[in-house]
């Protein structure tokens, strides 16, 4: 039970953070918590085409090619686990009558990406132990997180556009963001030498100063602005 | 000309909206979202433009749809794997359901990759679930003899093995089986192998018993014989052939699929004893071994080409010189039992030789290639040019 809370607390921390700064109060906790669960679902079906591409292509992480191997992680887990992500939200939120903001968006990614995150976190716990899963707690869990942040936003804001276009435009270009971010995590953290490994986590550092940043700056008139288009 | 009702429902929003607004300057958060929420419930948007809204966000998700998976057919399509690698994870002899064929690739997992891919969490899970559905004794923590024969039990007492916090992971059945087969008691291994598999509920347990079974029926029915070569019981090799196959359906440990790629080259099915080699060498490049059987394979099938590219591959890597003589007692054995039919096969005991460094026995065996009438010119050519290439001095007595 204290190791699942541990798995826990750091991804529930953080929406809580994330919902704590919105104003009005953000998202509903009920549709929250169906995300988080739906989220940690979506670990599932992401591992099959992990699976997939390693099975059925030439990419995978023992690859002699280091090409091959950066395409693994990039195209493997990277796209792979952003693209699931981005279906959960687009099943749940993309649909939905009521209006999204920006900041809005930001919340509901970081929950799936947060449920994601620690249901991967458990199976880590089962193989490796309480020391990975404290470490993956306080780095994978924000890394998954951030990953997905930007996603949500521009979701946000494609909810607010007119055309199908820029709808469209705003959704793929969120997704290769997050592909492209979370694939050169792997990259960086799959590579031999201690000092490529700590660039991921400098990678991580960096992107939550960026969103900490961005934060106050996140439209969150999130009702009003799209009802009243 | 706009509905009366849908004007009246739109100036009740605005309201609400408006009031959110003021209430909201105030920080009173909770009301200004419910006011907020009123006035979205209240506002009926023209059907026009909402409709045109719900059209565009479904074409946007489906153009979205529609591009990744144009771009999961461009990786698929832009780096597939080797057909032929596929084409040995199917085998008409694997009796595994679809998922577990699925998850199996064919590949050694990376050593220092550090994540879990689905076959590690599929692994867990069925771990865990076995576990929990062993009986109360065999799991229960508190008691350190849980699972362990009361003889066994008696006599760690006695030499103050059983205290707390005991490690009883051990399985004292595959010890003992192993042991035994060491000692040359083949039988008493069999039957004391036999009865832990009928015992264990430990999937994994079970598997390294079955592979202990099959290595004391294999070492059962192996015969050296004076000169240095062996002959073997078919109907042992059988039996360890069947034990393999089990302990494979559970782990398919690349040893274990080396191991069985011979099995099937002693019983002649060399179809089945290429496949298990080639899949023994996805996962595991490194086993000469097999390499070298694989090598024997071909040459028994033929492909002579083939197999000297699998004994060139050998000699590149310049393994130890047990590798060596294990390939050139194979290949003698080869010529025992197909004698004047396998040319080629004094061929390929000269280049392990001569890379060996025996080069007496290299010239032995080249010249007794040349003296056959075989097809094609150019391997002649290369067993004289392996033969012009050693030193000619060390073979003098």
């Amino acid at each position: 039970m204290l190791l699942f809370a541990i798995a826990l607390s750091p991804g529930v921390a953080l929406v809580w953070f994330l919902r704590a700064r919105a104003q009005p109060p953000g998202e509903r906790l009920l549709l929250l918590g169906a995300l988080f669960l739906l989220g940690g679902l979506a670990a599932g079906p992401a591992l099959v085409l992990n699976h997939a591409i390693e099975k059925y292509t030439v990419l995978w992480p023992g690859a002699s090619l280091l090409a091959h191997r950066i395409g693994f992680w990039m195209l493997g887990p990277g796209l792979n686990e952003e693209v699931i992500k981005l279906a959960v939200l687009l099943a749940v939120i993309w649909p939905r009558r009521a209006p999204l903001s920006p900041y809005q968006g930001l919340i509901c990614a970081a929950s799936v990406a947060v449920g994601f995150a620690v249901v991967e976190n458990l199976f880590y716990l089962e193989r490796f132990g309480t020391a990975t899963l404290l470490t993956r707690s306080l780095l994978t869990v924000p890394a998954h997180a951030f990953f997905t942040i930007p996603l949500g936003v521009l979701m946000g804001y494609a909810r607010g556009t007119e055309r199908s276009r820029d709808k469209f435009a705003l959704l793929l270009g969120g997704l290769v963001f997050a592909a492209v971010t979370h694939g050169l995590y792997d990259v960086l953290l799959s590579l031999p030498g201690m000092w490529v490994n700590r660039m991921a986590y400098l990678q991580i550092l960096l992107m939550g100063l960026a969103i900490l940043w961005a934060l106050p700056r996140i439209p969150q008139d999130a009702p009003v602005s799209e009802a009243a288009a | 000309m706009p509905h009366p009702q849908h004007n009246q429902g739109e100036s009740q929003a605005r309201e609400h909206y408006l009031r959110g607004n003021r209430f909201f300057r105030q920080r009173a958060w909770g009301r200004a979202l419910a006011e907020w929420r009123q006035a979205t419930r209240l506002r009926q948007p023209a059907p026009a433009s909402h409709r045109r809204r719900r059209f565009a966000q479904l074409q946007a998700a489906l153009a979205l749809l529609v591009t990744v998976l144009v771009a999961y057919h461009v990786i698929y399509t832009v780096f597939p794997r080797d057909p032929f690698d596929l084409l040995t994870l199917r085998s008409e002899q694997d009796t595994r359901g679809w998922w577990e064929r699925f998850l199996e690739t064919g590949r050694p997992a990376p050593p220092s990759s550090g994540k879990l891919g689905i076959r590690d969490w599929w692994y867990q899970m069925r771990e865990r679930m076995l576990a929990e559905r062993r009986p109360e004794r065999q799991r229960d923590a508190n008691d350190p003899r849980g699972g362990i024969p009361e003889r066994w039990a008696d006599l760690m007492r006695r030499y103050g093995r059983l205290g707390p916090g005991g490690e009883w992971d051990l399985d004292l059945r595959l010890v003992s089986g192993n042991g035994l087969s060491r000692l040359g008691a083949f039988q008493q291994a069999v039957a004391v192998l036999q009865r832990g598999i009928a015992e264990t509920d430990d999937p994994l347990q079970r598997g390294d018993l079955y592979t202990a079974l099959a290595n004391a029926y294999y070492y059962q029915g192996y015969q050296l014989q004076p000169d240095g070569l062996a002959r073997y019981d078919l109907e042992m090799v059988r039996l360890a052939a069947d034990a393999y196959g089990h302990a494979l359906e559970i782990v398919p440990r690349a040893m274990s699929l080396g191991n069985m790629g011979w099995m099937h080259y002693l019983l002649g099915d060399y179809a089945a004893a290429e496949e298990f080699s080639r899949r023994a060498l996805m996962r595991a490049d490194h086993l000469e071994y097999v390499r070298l059987n694989l090598g024997l394979v071909y040459l028994v099938e033929g492909r002579i080409y083939d197999a000297f590219e699998q004994y060139r591959t050998v000699i590149t890597r310049q393994p130890e010189d047990e590798v060596y003589l294990g390939g050139i007692n194979d290949l003698r054995e080869l010529v025992r039992d197909q004698p004047g039919r396998q040319p080629f096969a004094h061929f390929m005991i000269g280049i392990l030789a001569a890379a060996q460094g025996d080069y007496s026995l290299a010239q032995r065996h080249l010249e007794r290639f040349l003296s056959h009438p075989v097809p094609g010119q150019s391997w002649k050519d290369v067993a004289r040019e392996v033969l012009a290439s050693m030193d000619t001095k060390d073979l003098e007595p």
